[in-house]
């Protein structure tokens, strides 16, 4: 028998059935033992290191959960001129005042580590060997079984000796990531032609789709380099930066840079899959069979949307799983990486697992409360004020801008902190953290000045509702985080913070008024896990590509391929810039001096307002930069969202419809 | 005229225009012409004349600028008439990442096919045109010719009751273009209803029971073949071979008879067809086992497409069949040639054209003439028949055997009255 033949033969057993159940059988009796061994293993690790965990802890949490640049907190403070001075009695007080409060802040330190040692790996572990299983079974199902593992072994045999030589490690995790993001495209697209195999001339339309996916150069290119972008991008990681920064990069530009180039494949594909069988006249022979127009356009949906799921399964999973691997790397502060089950953890680790591998619910700090009375007389002051200039002439459209600059410039006011003084933020709605008794972390960032980096302002908190209190040591225009008990949260869910602008205990005041930019004082706490949060981002990101697909089609119905492309392109762009187009527009003044109509301006404001408008939900959906800080995309936002997205992609795809069953299909726009 | 038409085209207008909406080209104006059920109907007209655009209008792919076309009784863009509809456009266009095998599944898949039954029309149709042995070579890699062929299969894979054949021809090579005549003839036998649009005289000529000849976008003339083509003031005689005098005394009775005033025209040896020499080598070729990398000549006609299918479709046809003798005239259609199967004129003249014409075996294996058993009321197509499939009835008219009969009568009394006299030959 020729090697041929065997291979043949080999091939005719692996599609059989009896091969099949036995190769399942096997896999899923390998997936049960490997998690098995994971749970024996970790519970016997466990057992013996609960009595040790106290003193570990207290090690590492001596110092309050702060960023890596916060300077020492018995750093030296440069006093201010007429600062107060405490009397020796005073300084006792305040030192064990300073004590109690250190204790507290350690309590939430030691609750924020207890919940990172209870999320435990096994959920993760049992999600990988899940994915894993799921994979070899799909393999074996779709007849693959027997040609995978040839593949499995033949990249073993070629990339495990690659391994020993230096040089080449980087080349064998490259080929390795490729090999394995392949073989998972492979099947998942195999499994797609299985299911789109269903009756019907709208289902053959859409697999006829996964067929020009796949054997067309033009997507062929992009699939090759998003598979290569995914093997080559843990390999960028600066391995010297602290470990949460390289999670948060990797899943920047794994999640970030996988959709765009996603997207992008999505706007190319589903624009020339129509434009081009237009161009071609193939769909002359399409159409004329029994297929409506509308099953036509659903049918290339779908297969673009098939396309997406497959493209975006494979990133996604070789993005979580690289991301649970990178979180066992060495943080800063540590010899070497430990895994989440030892208890002894930098304060990187504590932040990477508190603040980035979690989904937060994050709330700002509230408005100042008005007084209408009083905000309407100043309003009509400004305006007084402002009759003085001649040129100033009183509309409504003026009166409302005077209103919104003074509105802007009170809050300014509010969050601004004067020397020596304090000022009191609210934090309302903490009602299910203070139920839950899950600890917070409070984020803030501070501005003074021209934020010299080598003059960190000392600043007082104070907590009322519970009375504990710290000081902490500030480096200027960056983010500090600080754990806080949920016991500062009253019984209205409501949570007080008093900043001061100086050490109250030693009696320091800082030289300037601090402030607090917008979006530099929040209250965020753990409401979900990553993995469910990785899950919902995945699914909000699907529901955009198919907004995108059927932006593509839509437009190809009427328009040649460059045409719809550019079409389809700024449209993308557009709604992905939504969110800074609506922010610039804050600052733009559309309006002459007088406040009348601008001739360029003005038209211009109405467009991008229009537009900022439009995509408000799209853009405001920001799935990937809320996967990268760790907050929350809870299942309403992810329906409502979704539910928007897709009415807005049933509107294109009516009047698709309703365009493509108008044209004359024997003329091409493009002619 | 039948009531309904599968195609009634009244006033057809196409015209098109540029970008700022002026008139650019009139391609179709007042095209008025119904085709019947079961006929073969030709749309012949040189390029430009609008015929191409007239089968876009009728499939919908163009909307007309004024008048109404209905296709079995509805708008051509009505998805439920399509289920009933063939079409092979001027040139194939394929989707080039398949192969043969999955575009016709594809299609099968339009047309909402079972498993099963897609199965088996794919393999017959790809045996039918010839490329079972290249069926899982992407299209993109097909010669021009190929891809007609697979372009014609998809066409037939719903086995349409009206089948649209644009330049069905066109880049096909003698052996392919012989079968798709064939098979347009034997698509007619079944009952289907052909619309053929060509430019080539002899593809419509071979097929059609009826046409339109376009142009300038106008019809310029309707009709039968018969009652276009046909000659009224002369005749042929196809015979063996005859010596000058048996000419010559031809001649003479026909002097005789119509004092003087007609006469032999012209005396000359059959050619035998470049297309049927073609075919000969061909045939001579295959016997010999030669083998190709390109489409072979194609099997026989895919089973649910001929006439004499088995099983339920059998008895289906066996009910609605119009008559034993057309099933007949169909099997001879399919089965092998006879050696030479010579029509003799009937009656009680048949001795004395035996004794006048002295048989020889045919010089060539071309089978004369048997009139084709139609199931259409329509007159009989033009025969491009196949030295293994013979068809066809003679080209140009049919003989009138009466006057051949009176004609041979007057000789037997002149060879009485002189048997010396021999007249010139013309």
């Amino acid at each position: 028998m020729t090697l041929r033949e065997r291979l043949s033969a080999l091939n005719r057993l692996q599609q059989t059935t009896t091969f099949k159940v036995i190769a399942s059988c096997v896999v899923i009796a390998l997936a049960i033992t490997v998690f098995g061994v994971h749970l024996v293993r970790t519970n016997s690790v466990n057992a013996p290191q609960t009595s040790s965990q106290t003193s570990g802890r207290s090690s590492t949490s001596s110092a309050p959960a702060s960023d890596a640049q916060t300077p020492p907190a018995d750093a030296a403070t440069p006093e201010v001129a007429g600062a107060a001075v405490g009397t020796e009695a005073e300084r006792a007080a305040q030192a064990e005042a300073e004590r109690a409060a250190r204790s507290n802040f350690e309590a939430a330190t030691r609750a924020m580590e207890t919940i990172i040692s209870a999320r435990g790996s096994s959920a993760q572990v049992g999600l990988s060997v899940l994915a894993v299983t799921g994979i070899a079974l799909g393999a074996i199902w779709l007849g693959l079984g027997l040609t995978y593992l040839g593949l499995v072994v033949l990249s073993i045999c070629i990339i495990w000796p690659m391994t020993f030589v230096p040089s080449l490690r980087g080349a064998a995790r490259l080929l390795g990531g490729g090999v394995a993001l392949t073989a998972a495209f492979t099947v998942i697209m195999a499994a797609m032609r299985l299911l789109l195999s269903a009756p019907g001339a709208m289902f053959a339309v859409a697999r006829n789709v996964l067929a020009e996916a796949t054997r067309m150069k033009m997507t062929l290119i992009f699939i090759v380099m998003l598979i290569f972008m995914l093997a080559a991008l843990p390999g960028l990681m600066d391995p010297d930066s602290p470990l949460r920064y390289r999670v948060q990069s990797f899943l920047q530009w794994g999640t970030g840079g996988s959709f765009w180039i996603i997207a992008i494949l999505t706007l190319v594909f589903s624009v020339s899959t129509v434009a081009f069988e237009q161009r071609d006249k193939i769909i002359w022979q399409t159409i004329t069979k029994p297929v409506a127009h509308w099953q036509y356009l659903l049918g290339k949906w779908i297969g673009v949307m098939a396309v997406n799921f497959a493209l975006l399964s494979v990133s996604g999973t070789g993005v979580y799983i690289f991301t649970e691997y990178l979180s066992g790397q060495r943080a800063m502060g540590e010899i070497e990486g430990v895994r989440n089950d030892q208890q002894v953890m930098s304060e990187d680790r504590i932040i990477l697992h508190t603040q980035v591998l979690v989904a937060r619910r994050t709330i700002e700090a509230s408005p100042p409360k008005l007084d209408q009375k009083i905000f309407e007389q100043n309003v009509t002051a400004r305006i007084e004020a402002e009759k003085s200039n001649p040129n100033f002439v009183l509309t409504e459209e003026v009166r409302a801008k005077l209103r919104e600059e003074l509105l802007k410039a009170t809050i300014r006011e509010y969050r601004s902190v004067p020397p020596a003084q304090a000022q009191v933020f609210r934090f309302e709605g903490l009602q299910a953290a203070r139920e839950a008794g899950l600890p917070l972390t409070l984020r803030y960032k501070i501005d003074a000045g021209s934020n010299r980096p080598d003059l960190p302002y000392r600043v007082s908190l104070l907590f009322p509702n519970d009375g504990s209190r710290a000081v902490r040591e500030t480096a200027l225009g960056q983010t500090h985080s600080l754990p806080v008990l949920s016991s500062a949260i009253d019984a209205d869910g409501n949570m007080d913070v008093e900043f001061a602008n100086g050490d109250v205990q030693r009696g320091l005041a800082n030289p300037e008024t601090m402030n607090f930019p917008p979006g530099g004082l929040e209250v965020s706490y753990v409401v979900s896990g990553y993995g469910t949060n990785f899950l919902r981002v995945m699914i909000v990101l699907w529901v955009k590509l198919g907004f995108l697909a059927m932006l593509g089609i839509a437009g190809a119905t009427f328009l040649s391929f460059p045409v719809a492309s550019l079409v389809a392109f700024t449209t993308f762009l557009s709604a992905e810039g939504a969110k800074f187009l609506a922010d610039s527009l804050e600052q733009f003044d559309s309006t002459t001096a007088s406040g009348g109509f601008h001739i360029i301006k003005t038209p211009i404001a109405w467009i991008g307002n229009a537009v900022a408008g439009l995509f408000s939900v799209y853009s405001e959906l920001r799935p990937t930069q809320r996967l990268v800080d760790g907050l929350l995309m809870d299942w309403s936002s992810v329906s409502t969202g979704s539910a928007v997205l897709l009415l807005w992609t049933a509107l294109l795809f009516v009047a698709a419809v309703l365009i493509f069953r108008r044209r004359e299909l024997a003329i091409y726009s493009g002619n | 005229m039948s009531s309904n038409p599968v195609v009634a085209c009244q006033s057809l207008v196409k015209v098109f225009k540029d970008f700022w909406l002026r008139d650019r080209a009139r391609a179709v104006d007042g095209v008025t012409f119904t085709i019947e059920p079961h006929e073969v109907f030709g749309l012949l007209g040189p390029n430009g004349s609008g015929k191409s655009t007239t089968i876009k209008m009728i499939l919908g792919l163009l909307k007309p600028d004024a008048g109404r076309i209905s296709v079995f009784g509805k708008l051509p863009s009505d998805v439920s008439i399509k289920k009933r509809i063939g079409y092979l456009p001027e040139e194939s266009y394929l989707y080039q990442f398949l192969n043969a095998r999955e575009t016709l599944d594809y299609y099968g898949k339009l047309f909402e096919l079972d498993r099963r039954t897609r199965l088996k029309r794919i393999d017959e149709l790809l045996d039918m045109v010839g490329l079972a042995g290249a069926q899982f070579r992407p299209v993109r890699e097909y010669s021009k010719g190929m891809q007609r062929r697979i372009g014609l299969a998809q066409a037939l894979i719903n086995d349409p009751e009206f089948l649209i054949l644009d330049e069905p021809t066109t880049g096909l090579d003698p052996i392919g273009t012989r079968q798709v005549k064939d098979l347009i003839i034997e698509l007619g036998r079944r009952g289907k209803t052909v619309l053929l649009s060509s430019h080539l005289l002899s593809d419509v000529e071979d097929c059609v029971n009826r046409m339109v000849i376009l142009y300038g976008g106008k019809v310029r003339e309707e009709g039968t073949c018969e009652s276009l083509l046909e000659s009224e003031d002369k005749i042929t005689i196809e015979a063996d071979t005859l010596d000058d005098a048996t000419i010559e005394e031809i001649d003479r009775i026909i002097r005789s008879r119509s004092g003087n005033a007609k006469s032999v025209l012209k005396v000359a040896r059959p050619r035998q067809r470049l297309e049927d020499l073609f075919m000969q080598i061909v045939d001579k070729a295959r016997s010999q086992q030669v083998t190709t990398s390109g489409a072979t000549s194609g099997g026989v006609t895919a089973s649910f497409l001929r006439a004499d299918v088995q099983g339920d479709d059998l008895i289906k046809n066996l009910v609605s069949a119009p008559s034993h003798a057309e099933q007949d005239a169909a099997r001879v259609a399919s089965t092998p040639a006879p050696a030479a199967p010579v029509v003799a004129p009937t009656g009680p003249d048949a001795n004395v054209v035996d004794a006048l014409i002295k048989a020889k075996a045919p010089e060539t294996e071309r089978p004369a003439a048997s009139t084709p058993a139609r199931p259409a009321p329509a007159p009989a197509p033009r025969s491009a028949a196949a030295p293994s499939a013979p068809v066809a009835p003679p080209a140009g008219p049919s003989v009138d055997l009466g006057l051949i009969g009176s004609l041979l009568d007057d000789a037997k009394r002149d060879a009485k009255k002189n048997d010396s006299d021999k007249g010139g030959a013309a």
